[in-house]
């Protein structure tokens, strides 16, 4: 019996978790995800060799302009002769690359034509006399069915490529191409000597690639070549020919990051010849509908909700899904700082704010409503060195792993490194690191990471403007120990000070000031005296700007000076190069949500002493567990000390708020704030990258589990939103100093049907203009405020100290 | 006041707390009667001041006790019964048409008057709020103690241009208590003598807020002012205005005074009380030495009835007469 009552349990118990696992979670990336496994071979004189290759691609579907896909593979040959830069024809020398290019087409209708490459050596090959014209051997492309080369140029073959529009670009000659200069995305990725590999690759759509044309009505797909070798016929042709074409590699499996040219029958130029062509593996990829969808769909007015970039990637997906329906209203969202959002809101510019924290509402009522868990991340993009601190070359590739703690960030935020010589003239730091990889405490923590210092290591990219996400990543800063006895002056264990004019700064803060007003000592700052420092931080307005410059790895930093040749001014200040491919090193504050549409690395953070959290779902919900709700309606906070003490919790884990005015409010307007909030915490709670969904970088907010005093609390601010039923406060503000007219007014005055300029006017309707009358000066009388307490206390004090007195006397006699 | 009665102190409150805590000073010295069967032991020096600041000290607290009683409790029924009298009173002169409609009237002799006051002027009503008063003219602390106040330098309420009735927010029945309730397109309904007018409420109005625009020509402003109230009784002690307009109005007659007397304005105490409260407080002391006198020769039941009623008339009255010391609105 009892046997049976186990078995009963155990059978609750699954269920419980098999429907605990249909929560939207676990269909995140599901069908999203691309796997395919291929044999793919090269014949050589009638002997085939095969290889099963796998590969892997994390998602394929909505996908949008520069998003980048990560793509693993295995079974494949390994490379060898390894390119620093993989990147278009950089990576061209490799043996047995894996060529990565996004085509126009099905699986079924692509075709070499019509695949990207940025260069025409990937596209084209030319060689010296036909012994080594090996795509001529090629059994599958000999004969009547190898097309003729488009340039007519003797013993040389090259890919002409069809643009969108039908244009034919041969890429003969530089005046040849299809005009699109942009940064190679197409690769040839390294494989290990175990035969896998990995890489990212960015996704163009039509608007960053015209010619190449892919958006949600051109399907294209992404093509893998697993290189294997151009198959080769001994029949055909020579000896000579014979062994170009059937040569395999010179150098051994895993070598590379030098002065390497491989064989070039195994490199891979050779990607559209018919023997390997047919070994591709095709990844179809669908798009979304383009960012202006809405505009150009919906002629109707739109609704603005104003504020927090946290929310971009998820208003992305969530605005078709609002525009496209006629029921509802066409959502908009205009990014801005948090505090000039809520003022908008205020002012009825706005239905509502995003915001991330309580701002100060002044007289009016606003309620808050959680409608999407994300946050703030530190990306990355750090390369490997390529050599080794003995000067020998050793495996490259990216750092994928990034720990970092509160003091460093202090280091980096307060411009305590030097950056340069330049940097390091400044008065009380000279001592300090060139930058944060010179740092011993970044070493000990990043034993990866390069070691020399640069000044792209010496500041963190950030926020100009005011902002919620600074404030969030200040109180992180401002509740480490270490970290604010870094900045009110104690030296760190290496010796290294803060950076003076930033000492004892005040932190949280909304908005990192640029204080330091140092001017470098050298000719050319003199001639271009501005502060070296404010130059080197060079905070952008926006955190897509942020996001931008980590993945094109080109730094903000403005400190580049240089002597100008025949120029009226001799010293010219500018920024600094974009940064090489396998040197790069840069960090910057980005949103989650971008982070993971971008496949930008997010550094660890550190909690308690020696543990460090990324965001993933689990430590985000481990924050959201912490955070403690103000009152009814109002945001939570996150208590960083409590963050400190979890292990768990990610501290840049932050709540986006839909804030709107409970009061005065027209009616349509509400109503459409109130939707928004619904449906936002519901369907745009599904993890998904189709219309209406969750991107990644977000937690969805539902009924159970840690989220689910945000989704009751969203309800509640819906509900209230649309019901619009003014309260008297409890206290209002003892002489409207601060507060405007304006803001005040709709409380107190105004119908609630009325809206706000007409308000003056609903009173007086005669009158055309509102006159102001000026504000209520209501007369006060303090005695009104203490008598009756004070009568209170009075009498109870007294008979209280009387019965005391009684009983004394009592017990003395 | 205290008096001191065969060792037993009878208390009495009274508004001023120095007069009346020195007399229980002389207890110790009264003497016992010899229902005190216990031997005397002499108190010590130190016992002595023990049993003085007790007496003191439970002096204070009768006072503040019976201070608070008054204006929550009894000031409520002092109140409702000049509300009972006020209402017929207001109806007869509605129904017989002597009600005021300015500032004067015209009295039994045909002579014309100003409108004394506390005469009723009005009766206002909001029943979102279950509000209904009969408004009496004046607004001075002492006109406030029978119900809501019509600031006499405005007209009338439901008459062309604005028109100020005050109210006490807690004590004395707290008539506004629940004005600040009145929300944006609530009604209040306000019978004059010339007819009846409804207002419509446009808002609450604290402190800051932008004041509406004057009332257009031929229209009735009707502005409920009290005190603002936090909770429990609690007030800022700042005053908190309700406006209210009607789209019709009655003619207002002229005659209105340019301003009013300080004590009439919102917020106000009345220093013309100092001399009556003397006058009250040494009735109170004239009492006491009675009762004193009166327990010499007559018996102890005897003394409190004929004096608990005298005690507490007076005392009531002073506690009115200090409600004018205070603010008029809370």
């Amino acid at each position: 019996m009892r046997t049976l009552i186990r078995i009963l349990l155990a059978c609750v118990a699954l269920a419980a978790t098999a429907l605990l696992g249909m929560a939207p979670a676990a269909d995140a990336s599901g069908t999203d995800a691309f796997t395919a496994t291929k044999t793919v071979t090269r014949t050589v004189d009638g002997a085939t060799t095969s290889k099963d290759v796998t590969v892997s691609v994390d998602h394929t579907l909505n996908l949008r302009g520069r998003e980048r896909l990560q793509i693993s593979w295995s079974g494949a040959v390994g490379t060898s002769a390894q390119a620093t830069n993989p990147y278009g024809a950089t990576g061209l020398t490799q043996e047995y690359p894996m060529v990565i290019m996004e085509c126009r087409g099905t699986p079924d209708t692509v075709k070499p034509e019509t695949c990207y490459t940025s260069s025409i050596a990937q596209r084209s090959a030319g060689t010296f006399d036909g012994d080594s014209a090996i795509w001529r051997r090629d059994p599958a492309w000999a004969g009547a069915t190898a097309p003729t080369d488009p340039c007519k140029t003797p013993n040389n073959y090259t890919v002409p490529f069809i643009a969108a529009n039908g244009k034919k670009f041969d890429y003969c000659t530089d005046q040849d191409v299809a005009p699109e200069s942009l940064l190679p995305a197409e690769l040839l990725g390294y494989t290990s000597k175990e035969g896998t590999g990995a890489a990212s690759f960015e996704v163009r759509t039509d608007v960053e690639n015209e010619s190449l044309g892919c958006s949600h009505t051109t399907a294209c797909s992404l093509v893998v070549v697993p290189i294997m070798g151009t198959s080769c016929d001994a029949r055909k042709g020579d000896d000579l020919q014979f062994a170009y074409c059937s040569a395999n590699r010179t150098y051994a499996a895993g070598t590379g990051y030098g002065e390497f040219e491989g064989t070039p029958a195994v490199k891979g130029n050779y990607w559209w010849t018919a023997s390997q062509w047919k070994n591709r593996i095709t990844v179809p990829l669908t798009f979304a509908l383009p960012a202006n969808t809405c505009d150009l769909l919906d002629k109707r007015p739109p609704v603005g909700f104003y504020g927090s970039e946290l929310l971009a990637q998820a208003s992305l997906q969530w605005s078709p899904a609002y525009c496209l329906d006629q029921k509802r209203f066409k959502y908009q969202h205009n990014q801005m700082g948090d505090a000039s959002g809520f003022d908008l809101m205020l002012h009825d510019q706005a239905a509502g704010a995003l915001v991330s924290s309580q701002h100060d509402a002044g007289a009016d009522q606003v309620a808050y409503a959680p409608t999407a868990v994300t946050g703030f991340g530190i990306g990355y993009v750090i390369d490997r060195p390529a050599y080794d601190e003995n000067g020998n070359p050793q495996v490259g590739g990216e750092v994928h792993s990034l720990k970092l703690d509160a003091r460093l960030l202090a280091k980096l935020l307060t411009q305590s490194y030097t950056g340069n010589a330049v940097g390091a003239q400044h008065p009380g730091i000279e001592s300090n690191p060139v930058s944060i990889n010179e740092d011993p405490e970044f070493q000990k923590l990043n034993p990866d990471a390069p070691r020399v210092g640069r000044i792209e290591g010496a500041t963190l990219l950030s926020l100009s403007e005011a902002s919620d996400t600074v404030e969030q990543l200040t109180d992180y800063i401002a509740h480490d120990k270490d970290a604010m006895a870094f900045i009110n002056g104690a030296k760190d264990p290496s010796g290294m000070v803060v950076n003076p004019s930033y000492k004892g700064y005040k932190l949280p803060t909304q908005t990192w000031e640029l204080k330091d007003s140092f001017v470098g000592n050298t000719d050319c700052w003199k001639a271009n005296p501005s502060p070296f420092f404010s130059l080197m931080a060079a905070p952008v307005s926006r955190m897509y700007t942020i996001t931008q410059a980590l993945i094109d790895a080109q730094p903000n930093i403005q400190t580049r000076c240089e002597e100008q040749v025949n120029a009226a001014t001799k010293w010219k200040l500018g920024k600094i190069d974009r940064q090489g491919y396998g040197n790069r090193f840069m960090l910057g504050l980005v949103s989650l949500g971008d982070a993971e549409r971008y496949g930008i690395d997010v550094a660890k953070l550190e909690t308690t002493d020696g543990t460090f959290v990324a965001p993933t779902h689990d430590s985000e919900s481990a924050a959201v567990a912490l955070m403690k709700q103000k009152g009814a309606r109002q945001p939570f906070t996150l208590d960083q000390a409590a963050v400190k003490k979890s292990a768990t919790a990610y501290p840049g884990t932050m709540v986006v708020y839909t804030a709107a005015k409970t009061c005065d409010v027209k009616a349509d307007v509400a109503d459409h704030v109130a939707s928004f909030v619904r449906i936002a915490t519901t369907e745009g709670q599904v993890p998904g990258s189709g219309n209406g969904r969750l991107p990644d970088g977000f937690l969805p907010i539902v009924k159970t589990g840690a989220t689910a005093p945000l989704f009751k609390a969203a309800q509640q601010t819906a509900d209230a939103v649309a019901a619009q039923k003014c309260a008297v406060p409890a206290v209002t503000p003892a002489t409207g100093g601060t507060t405007t007219p304006a803001a005040m007014a709709p409380a107190a005055v105004t119908p609630p049907a009325a809206s706000g300029p007409d308000k003056a006017a609903a009173t007086t309707p005669t009158a055309t203009t509102p006159v102001s009358m000026g504000t209520t000066k209501a007369p006060t009388a303090a005695v009104g405020f203490v008598l009756l307490p004070v009568l209170f206390a009075l009498a109870l004090a007294g008979a209280l100290a009387s019965v005391v007195a009684r009983v004394l006397v009592a017990s003395r006699s | 006041m205290s008096t001191v009665v065969s060792g037993r102190r009878i208390a009495e409150p009274g508004p001023v707390k120095g007069r009346r805590f020195r007399l229980p000073t002389r207890a110790p010295r009264t003497p016992r009667p010899a229902r005190q069967p216990r031997p005397k032991v002499p108190l010590t020096r130190e016992q002595e001041r023990l049993v003085l600041m007790s007496s003191v000290l439970t002096m204070v607290a009768i006072v503040c006790l019976w201070s608070l009683a008054q204006m929550l409790l009894l000031g409520r029924l002092s109140e409702d019964r000049s509300q009972g009298l006020l209402y017929p009173e207001f109806r007869h002169e509605l129904a017989a048409q002597t009600a005021p409609t300015g500032p004067t009237t015209v009295d039994a002799d045909g002579k014309t008057v100003a409108v004394a006051p506390g005469e009723p002027v009005a009766v206002v009503s909001a029943p979102e709020i279950g509000l209904s008063q009969v408004v009496v003219e004046g607004t001075a602390p002492s006109d406030l103690l029978a119900g809501p106040g019509h600031r006499r330098d405005t007209v009338l309420p439901g008459q062309e241009g604005t028109s100020l009735v005050y109210g006490r927010a807690t004590t004395y029945g707290g008539p506004f208590g629940k004005i600040e309730d009145l929300r944006a397109g609530d009604h209040i309904y306000v019978v004059i003598g010339q007819g009846r007018v409804d207002f419509t409420v446009l808002g609450v109005r604290y402190d800051g807020d932008p004041l509406p625009p004057a009332p257009a020509a031929g229209k009735a402003r009707l502005v409920l002012t009290t005190a603002e109230q936090l909770r429990w009784g609690m007030s800022p002690g700042r005053a908190v205005y309700v406006d209210a307009e009607a789209p019709k109005a009655y003619p207002a007659p002229s005659g209105r005074p340019a301003a009013v007397p300080e004590p009439e304005l919102a917020m106000q105490t009345d220093s013309g009380a100092m001399p009556l409260l003397v006058l009250c407080l040494a009735g109170l002391v004239a009492v006491t030495l009675g009762v004193i006198a009166a327990r010499q020769r007559w018996s102890a039941a005897l003394v409190w009835v004929v004096a608990t009623p005298i005690v507490i008339a007076l005392s009531w009255g002073t506690t009115d007469v200090v409600m004018r010391l205070l603010p008029n609105l809370i």
